[in-house]
């Protein structure tokens, strides 16, 4: 398997390989980031954030491992301990957070996705955009089964209400 | 639903790309690498001790057994330089050293003194050392006097960086998001440039308020900030470009590549290019000269900048790789940072050859990873 290959390759000191590794990972890593924090500065910080674990670990890291579940872990936990802060921050400050330039396309979806809390989203983006099973959802935030499943229903309820 | 999510549009999602490789590559090559012994030491250690175990059973020689194996537990690890002093308990020539630790913006005095000057990133020191200039919060603006005062701040919605003084402090240039700012020192009349790789530190022309700076598509554009006026742009390097920096008498722009260094004259005619076969890291132009100390790979080495003619011996070698380089103001002294060793050295330059090191610096200041040299200023009062 190809990513085997890049992570023995970057424990050697290939740069191309972990290249390879940041071109197969950052892009998802860095969405899932967003559409649970919906700040493209954030997101930016956490997905950077996870690659720098990475590089620090790398050494240590079980070639034998998945390396997508080890970073999404890090990313999406950083994203739901941001989104809560801000929403503490947004709640004390009384203040609407002027929404980013959208595409058409997104034009319902992100703002449904922004009204639901940040667990709910999070769930979400590990279901529906990283393609986690609950199960696996559920060892990657640490959280019993059932809560995901439940988080997910509620989370799926609420986008609809929105987009219908 | 995975479709939708995929469709939705990040703003700037490429430049952030871009920015993040920058910083996790320059992790990545920083890092101390850890060999596969010392990868495996867990389980090498357990296999050791169980062949120790066999061996005094069956042989009296045991002790030398596990001695053996004992040394291929080994790691691999940069010594650096030997007699390397364990604390900065002073600086080699006059001036104050600015570093940029995880931690935060330092002031290192004469003396070997040091004082954090708070979180700031990307701090620089204005001319003859007067102020600071460092990003707060990632959206802060922030200038300060070097006890850590803050003279003026200006909060700002996109990320800022690189915030660097023209030469007399009348101006700073800095980036928001992807632009080009520049406002006047006091902290008004802040004005757009133009769109730019917010990766690479903008670089004043000494003595004028021309700004160089990597445009996009990597093209370098030196600009008349007040005028807002392109005067000429270059070519961008092969492999992308890592800093520009002007000669102090503002003659000679080098605009250092990844693997390549290009120096321009001041009316934009290229005065040379030259692959550099390692990973450059920085590059520094001697106080009144053109000649600059470029680090590339594990070399240090002095370049004239008339001729690119580089040296056939380097000033002096740190494996894996060294990293940033500054003179000291009054140009005797050269100091490189040796990340892998986790020293700073020394180097006078002309007379008798002298290093001094330092050793244990990220510890120094308070910091796993090994801070960057941001500048070393001459003291004011």
């Amino acid at each position: 398997m190809a990513e085997r290959a890049w992570i023995r390759g970057a424990q050697r000191g290939s740069v191309s390989d972990l290249e390879a590794l940041y071109r197969e990972h950052w892009s998802r890593a860095y969405r899932a980031a967003y559409l649970v924090v919906h700040d493209a500065a954030a997101a930016e910080d956490i997905a950077q954030e996870a690659f720098l674990a990475a590089v620090r670990a790398l050494d240590r890291f079980d070639r034998r491992r998945p390396f997508g579940p080890w970073l999404h872990r890090i990313a999406v936990n950083r994203a739901i301990d941001w989104a809560r802060a801000a929403k503490l921050r947004a709640e004390a400050e009384e203040q609407d957070v002027p929404a980013p330039a959208r595409a058409d396309a997104d034009e319902r979806m992100l703002p449904a996705l922004a009204a639901l809390d940040p667990d709910h989203r999070a769930v979400i983006v590990l279901r529906y955009l990283l393609e986690y099973t609950p199960g696996e959802i559920a060892d990657l935030l640490d959280l019993p089964r059932g809560t995901v499943n439940s988080r997910l229903r509620r989370g799926l309820d609420k986008l609809k209400e929105r987009l219908e | 639903m995975k479709r939708e999510l995929q469709r939705i549009e990040i703003p700037g999602e490429y430049d952030a790309r871009r920015r993040t490789w920058e910083v996790v590559r320059a992790a990545y090559v920083e890092r101390e690498p850890v060999s596969w012994p010392r990868r495996h030491a867990r389980e090498l250690a357990l296999a050791a001790a169980a062949v120790a175990i066999v061996a005094a059973a069956v042989t009296p020689a045991g002790r030398s057994v596990v001695n053996s194996i004992r040394d291929a537990v080994g790691r691999e690890k940069v010594a650096g330089i030997r007699n390397a002093q364990r604390e900065l308990v002073r600086l080699p020539a006059p001036g104050r050293l600015l570093v940029q630790s995880r931690r935060g913006a330092w002031v290192v005095q004469q003396d070997g003194s040091r004082r954090r000057l708070g979180p700031y990133r990307d701090a620089a020191w204005s001319p003859h050392g007067r102020f600071v200039a460092g990003v707060l919060n990632k959206r802060e603006l922030v200038t300060l006097e070097p006890d850590g005062t803050v003279r003026w701040e200006k909060p700002h919605k996109q990320r800022l960086a690189f915030p660097r003084w023209s030469y007399e402090g009348y101006r700073i240039a800095y980036f928001a998001g992807s632009t080009l700012h520049v406002i006047v020192g006091n902290g008004t009349n802040d004005r757009a440039i133009g769109r730019a790789d917010s990766s690479v530190a903008p670089a004043w022309r000494p003595g004028t308020h021309e700004v160089g700076y990597v445009g996009t598509g990597g093209l370098v554009r030196v600009v008349d900030a007040d005028a807002r006026k392109l005067l000429w742009h270059a070519p961008p390097e092969a492999n992308g470009i890592r800093a520009l920096t002007w000669s102090d008498d503002g003659e000679r722009l080098l605009v250092l590549g990844h693997q390549s260094v290009s120096v321009y004259r001041a009316s934009g005619r290229v005065v040379g290019r030259t692959p550099t076969l390692a990973l450059s890291k920085a590059a520094a132009f001697a106080p009144g000269s053109h000649r600059f100390a470029l680090t590339s790979g594990s070399l240090l080495l002095l370049v004239d900048g008339d001729t690119l003619r580089f040296p056939s011996r380097p000033l002096f070698t740190g494996a894996p790789a060294l990293g940033d380089a500054a003179w000291s103001p009054n140009g005797k002294w050269l100091l490189v940072a040796w990340p892998a060793a986790d020293q700073l050295v020394f180097i006078r330059m002309g007379g008798t050859p002298k290093l001094d090191a330092v050793s244990n610096v990220s510890r120094q200041f308070l910091s796993r990873t090994f801070p960057g040299i941001a500048g070393w200023a001459v003291s004011i009062g």
